[in-house]
Parts: structure tokens; sequence; C-alpha cells
């Protein structure tokens, strides 16, 4: 058809969604990063742990959660919800599903920071919340998922530009990932366990942990990139070949990669090493990206002198190069076994999350919004301010967090010249990387210092400007374009302008690595030998379980000796696979800030654990923990004891009827016992207590290999 | 460490070679793509996002 005859559609662009979700970055942004510095001032100031509602072990996860779905998801939305109707010359499928996504994403957030505090959660990193509210995530990721696909089909350009591949195979693979990792038995409305125990949850989990890092952290982000660092520097991407080669590399790598955080534990030496070589490899995609993005800004490095939007930018590209380095060289095993438990993974993350993440968000939001309020930025001196104190407060958070990392590693390994640890109370440890861990909270009150000012320009710019709702634009309908491409008889031009078959081939580019390694967890419950000691949880320990589960102990304590010298001799026998076959979910935790709790059975007497639940420092003086006397006040709530065993022996527990039946009255008869122990010692507590069951729960931990 | 399972696991080779060999030839298939692709039509892919403004011409110069 000749073009002379191609008649151009008016359309508009829908800004006001754009502007909607940069207002909730910003607000939610300004607020995890709060809840961050809060946490951070925890770690060496107890006394911030105010009411049950506001302890380290429950605000962690609201923390995490709200800095990666709130923070970064709803940047994610702006970026997409802003290129991608300009890169496909299409207004949004539906207002309606843009709506809807928005304001229900914005309710599981506050769904999130109501049910946290109040210790609602499932323990799996990244993916604390209930089953409710996972089944409200399921629907609005299907919501945006429809709307950005329907945007796809009504485009008015053939090809799609690289970045919407990034954002197909996000959509795809955060679907996938969330279902496989959300599979739980409700037995409340608000309380579930996980249908994998032990060995298989901590590998779906990690499956999980990794490739949301992956599929939510990163790749929505490089598609961030290659549409927004082209139009500020106003310069094209520097090789779309690149950005290619790396695009299908980094989403078949990265899945492969998940066992590294699974080192030295219960999972088959094999699948530890296929995901060590998998990391490795992931280098060369991830610096493809980082390359890709600097040198888009060859023969512009003068811009970026002037221009601190792109200075935003290229700090942000250089942490994520600096992160996806470090990311592969912390799965060697070697330097895993320092690093691992230590605050060095607490600062790899934050180099990815405080540069990559948040630089990337201030500079979108920076381009952004001054242009979709048709006015210029309320003050360029903020946003230089801005720059310069949120890049000295990543250093002030990521250098005592590499020296605490490194330092707490090494000195639980040390031992002395006659072979004893030279360390040997952990919290030796603990109080020598107090002072690290002011200087990191002092970062983080920088960083967020910074947010702030952003916040307050970003806001006096909206409120000078006036949004442009509705963007007029003009392009020809994708039928008249579609039938002149007779030159275009590549097979790849054929991927390029079909969505279908991009998500069907992300899709089986990320089942490809998902099925090999998920496949070794079935493997391995057949492998994992059984321990014919091991028994379950009594009704009294399931419900200490619990607590420990509602107060978050997982947050700073570990349950997994690993097979080091220097963990036995501290902790006692390393952890076996067959130990955990009845744990739903499993506790083994990420970071010990506090000792490994796996051997904590019989170690102390019931009465030391009611002191120090009570008041830490009367046991530990120095302690950080904080103190936990609820637990010496509130009742044990038995309602749901009977359903909960009910529920694990649908998941496979062998609990028998009558341990079913009689659960409660077991529950009471074990309480007296930990009570009569407690009185015999003077301490005067009803057996109906929460601490009860938390003291019957620990006293069980790792004891049962010993049993005859 | 934890040897029992490995020793156990059948098939582990097998494993190991599946995973190399999709990996390999799917980068080859990756590779062929990339040297089949022309420059003109990278070129204009790598412009997209500068092109905006402009639509109605990019589609009607095609």
């Amino acid at each position: 058809m000749s073009t002379n005859t191609t008649s151009l559609e008016q359309f508009y662009y829908d800004n006001k969604i754009v502007r909607n979700f940069s207002i909730a970055t910003i607000v939610w942004g300004v607020v995890g990063m709060l809840v961050g510095v809060i946490i951070a001032t925890q770690l060496f100031e107890p006394a911030a742990n105010l009411t049950q509602y506001g302890t380290f072990g429950r605000l962690r996860p609201l923390h995490t959660n709200a800095v990666i779905f709130a923070f970064v998801g709803n940047a994610i939305f702006t970026g997409v919800y802003y290129s991608i109707q300009r890169l496909l010359k299409a207004r949004m499928y539906s207002d309606f599903l843009s709506n809807f996504h928005f304001w229900a994403w914005q309710l599981i957030i506050v769904a999130a920071a109501i049910t946290l505090p109040l210790g609602m959660t499932t323990t799996h990193e990244y993916a604390e919340l209930e089953w409710p509210i996972d089944i409200a995530i399921t629907i609005v990721w299907l919501a945006f998922g429809i709307n950005m696909f329907g945007t796809i089909f009504k485009r008015r350009e053939r090809h799609l530009y690289v970045a919407i591949w990034f954002y197909i195979s996000t959509f795809i693979t955060v679907a996938v990932l969330h279902l496989a990792n959300s599979v739980e038995l409700p037995i409340s409305f608000f309380k579930s366990y996980y249908v994998y125990a032990g060995v298989q949850d901590a590998l779906v989990q990690w499956w999980y942990g990794h490739n949301a890092v992956a599929f939510f952290l990163t790749t929505p982000y490089l598609g961030l990139m290659y549409y927004y660092l082209p139009k500020m520097a106003n310069r094209p991407v520097y090789s779309y070949r690149l950005s290619i080669l790396h695009f299908w590399a980094l989403i078949f790598i990265y899945i492969w990669a998940g066992p590294h955080h699974l080192l030295y534990s219960s999972l088959p030496e094999w699948a530890q090493s296929l995901g060590v070589v998998f990391s490795i490899m992931l280098i060369a995609p991830s610096w493809g990206g980082m390359i890709n993005g600097l040198l888009t800004l060859r023969g512009a490095w003068d811009q970026v002198r002037e221009n601190t939007i792109l200075k935003f930018m290229v700090v942000g590209i250089t942490s994520y190069g600096m992160a996806t380095f470090e990311g592969p060289m912390l799965s060697l095993r070697n330097i895993n076994a320092i690093a691992h438990f230590t605050d060095w993974i607490v600062a790899h993350v934050h180099v990815g999350a405080l540069g990559w993440n948040g630089f990337l968000s201030f500079a979108i939001l920076y381009w952004l919004i001054p242009r979709i309020f048709q006015t210029a930025i309320y003050s360029e001196k903020l946003v230089k301010t801005h720059f310069w104190i949120g890049t000295i407060g990543i250093a002030f958070y990521v250098i005592p967090m590499y020296i605490s990392g490194f330092t707490q590693g090494m000195m639980w390994k040390q031992f002395t010249a006659e072979g004893t640890l030279q360390y040997g109370n952990f919290l030796d440890t603990t109080l020598q990387l107090l002072p690290m861990h002011m200087m990191r909270a002092l970062g983080g009150a920088l960083y967020l210092t910074g947010a702030i000012l952003m916040a307050y320009n970003l806001f006096k710019t909206m409120s000078k400007g006036s949004l442009l709702a509705d963007e007029k634009a003009e392009a020809a309908p994708l039928a008249i374009i579609e039938e002149k491409h007779e030159s275009d008889g590549h097979w790849h031009r054929w991927i390029e302008k079909r969505p279908i078959q991009l998500l069907v081939g992300s899709l089986i580019m990320i089942l490809v690595g998902s099925v090999i390694e998920i496949i070794p967890t079935f493997m391995v419950k057949s492998n994992v030998p059984t321990i014919e000691s091991v028994k379950p949880y009594t009704s009294l320990e399931l419900e200490g379980r619990d607590i420990y589960i509602r107060e978050g102990c997982v947050s700073c304590h570990s349950q997994l000796v690993r097979p080091f010298r220097s963990e036995t001799e501290r902790y006692g026998e390393f952890s076996k696979a067959g130990e955990f076959v009845y744990d739903h979910p499993f506790l083994w935790g990420s970071k010990r800030t506090g000792p490994d709790l796996h051997r904590e059975g019989g170690k102390y007497p019931d009465s030391w654990h009611y002191h120090h639940m009570r008041e830490p420092s009367s046991m530990s003086p120095g302690s950080i923990m904080p103190n936990y006397a609820w637990l010496l006040e509130q009742k044990l709530n038995t309602s749901q004891t009977q359903d909960k065993l009910e529920a694990m022996k649908k998941l496979g527990v062998p609990y028998s009827t009558q341990e079913i039946s009689d659960a409660v009255k077991d529950l009471k008869i074990q309480a007296k016992t930990i009570q009569a122990n407690l009185a015999s010692e003077k301490i005067k507590v009803s057996e109906d207590k929460e601490i009860i069951a938390l003291i019957a729960y620990l006293q069980r931990l790792g004891t049962d290999i010993s049993k005859k | 460490m934890f040897k029992q399972f490995i020793s156990k696991m059948p098939g582990a080779e097998n494993y190991l070679i599946f995973s190399l060999l999709t990996f390999f030839t799917f980068f080859v298939l990756v590779g062929l793509y990339l040297i089949w692709m022309d420059k003109n039509h990278l070129e204009k892919m790598a412009s997209m996002p500068l092109n905006q403004e402009n639509s109605q011409d990019k589609n009607s110069n095609q």
C-alpha cells in the first residue's frame, strides 16, 4: 500500500496514571526507607524496639516489602505506564484496568503494612504476606498483564522495542515465581502453612528469592534503562545487538543461579555446583547491560557533568555493575563460607537497592514529572543536593557493612592456638560490630534525607505546573503498516513484532532452568535418609514454633549449622536434611545477628529461656536482642491447635487421629511440666502463657538426632 | 558433606550434560540471530525511543 494513503489516527496518552504511580513511589519510598532507618537503629539500640508490634523481627519484613513492592513496584509501574504507551503509540488498553491496578496495588501495600507488624507472616523472605494477600497480588498482577498485552495488541508500532521485551519477561516470570512460592494450606484467614517442607521449601523459596531480585529488581529496570537513558541523553542505545544478546542470556541464565543461596546446606552438591557455575556465567549478561548503558553516554560525558539526572543514571548503572560482579563472587564457596549469614550480604543487597533501583527511580521521576506537568523542575539545586547526599549515604551505608560482614565472618571462624574458638561467646562478635551499625544507620538516614528533599522538590514541581492528563498524539494504525513489510524476511523480526511469541519464548527460557532445578527437590525427598528418631512436633511445640514465626525470630537467627569445624564447635552437630522433614515452613534464615538456634534444645535450662525472653541482657549482658516481656503475659491461643495438627497431617506429617483429637489436652500436660520446671527455680508463671510454648519449641530444637 | 544424597541421586550426570547442551544450543541460536540482523534495522530499532514525537513520519517512511 502506498504511504500517502495512510490516514493518521489521533489518540491520547494517559498521564494521570503515570502521575498516580509517581506519587505512590515517592510516598512509599520515604516510608520504606524510614522503616529501614528505624530497624538499622534497633540493631545498636534495643530500646528502639517499641511495643510488640515494632520489634526488629516484625519490622524487617515490613521494610523489605515496602521498599521492594511499594517503592520499587510503584516506580516500575510509573516507568512502564509512561514508556509503553509511547513505544507502542497507543493509550493503555483500559483506563479501568489502569486504575484498578493502581488502587488495588496500594491496598495490598496497606494490608502488608497492617499484617506484618501484627505478626501475620509466612516467613518466606520477600513473600511474607499471608494467603489472602497472595491471591490479591495474583489478581492485580493479572490485571497489569492484561492491560499491558491489551495495549500491545492495539499498538501502532509494528516492532517491539527491547524495553518491552524486558517488561514482558518480567510479567510472566514474576507470575510463575509468585504462584510457585505461594502454595499454602490455610488454617484461618491469616494463617497458613507452606505445602513444601524443609529442604524442598528452602529450594523453592530461594529459587523465588533469587529470581525476584532478577525479575522484579533487575529486568524491569533494564527495560526502563533502555527507554529512559536514550531519552535523557538524547542518543540511541550504544548497541541494540548487545541489548538483545544480554536480554536472552540474562533471562536464561538468571533462573539457574538460585541454589547459590543454599551452599553448604542439605541440597545435593551437584545442584549447588550448578548454581555456582551459572552464577559466574551471569557476569557476562549483567555486564552486557551495564556496558551498554554506560557506553550509550559515550561522547556525551560533558552532558553528565551538567545534568544531574544523568549523574543519577551513571551512579545507578555503575552500582548495578558492582552488585552483579559481587553476586557471582559471593557464590564462590570459599567466599560464601565467610560472607553468608553476615552483613556482607546486606551490603551487597544495598549496593543494588540504593544505587541501582533507588537512583534509577529518582532519575526517572526527576525526568518525567516536569514533562507531564509541563513545567521545569522546582529547584535544580535541590536535585544536585539530593544526588550528593544520596551518593554519600550509599557510601556510609555499604562501606561499614562490608567491614562489618568481613569482621563478623572472620571472627566466627577464629580459633586460638590451642584449637578452641577465639570468640566462643557469639555476643563478642555482635558487640564488635556496633560502631559499624551506627555508621550504617547514619548512611541510611542521609539517603532518606535525600529522598525527602526529592519528595518536597517534586511536589512543589507538581503544584507549580499543571498535569497534562491526556497527551495528544497521532500515528498510523498498525494494519496499514503491516502491509508494507515484504522486505522483512528475517526470522528474528518474526519474534520482534509478536508479543505472544516473546511471552512464550521468555517462559520457555525460564522454565528450562526452573524445571531442572526444581526436580531435584522432589528427588531429594526420596533421597533424604529418614532419621528414625526425628518425630513431629508436639502440639505445644508447634504452637511455640508459630510464636517463633510470628515474632520474626528468623530475621536474626538461623537454624542451619553448616559443616564447618568453626560451626560444629560453636553449635554442635551439623544440620541434616532429614531433620527438617516436618518443618512447614523451613526456618533456616539468611542472617545471623544472633547465634544459630538449630542445636538450641537442651543447651540451657527452661529458666534461662524465661529470663532471657523477659530481658535478654539479664542473661547475656550487652545483648541487642529486644525484650519479649509480652510473651510472659499473653495467654496462648489454643483455639486452632487441633486445626493446625490436622493441616500438618494433610501435608504429610504423621500425626495420629488420637494425637489430633487430644491436641489441646496433650498441650496442657506438657505445659504443666515446663511450669513445674520453672517453679522449681522459683519462677511463678501460669501454664497457659505463650512463653511456655516458646520454651517447649526452643528446647526441642535439634534434639531429635541425639535421641536413642 | 551430605555425600549420601549425591551418591544416591540417580542420573546426576545426565542433568549436568543436559544443562550444558541446552545452554550451548541456546547460545548458538542467539549468536546466529545476531549475526543475521541487518544494520539498518538495528539502527531503526535503537532510535525508536527518540522518534516518538514524529511518529507519523516514522510509520509512513517504511
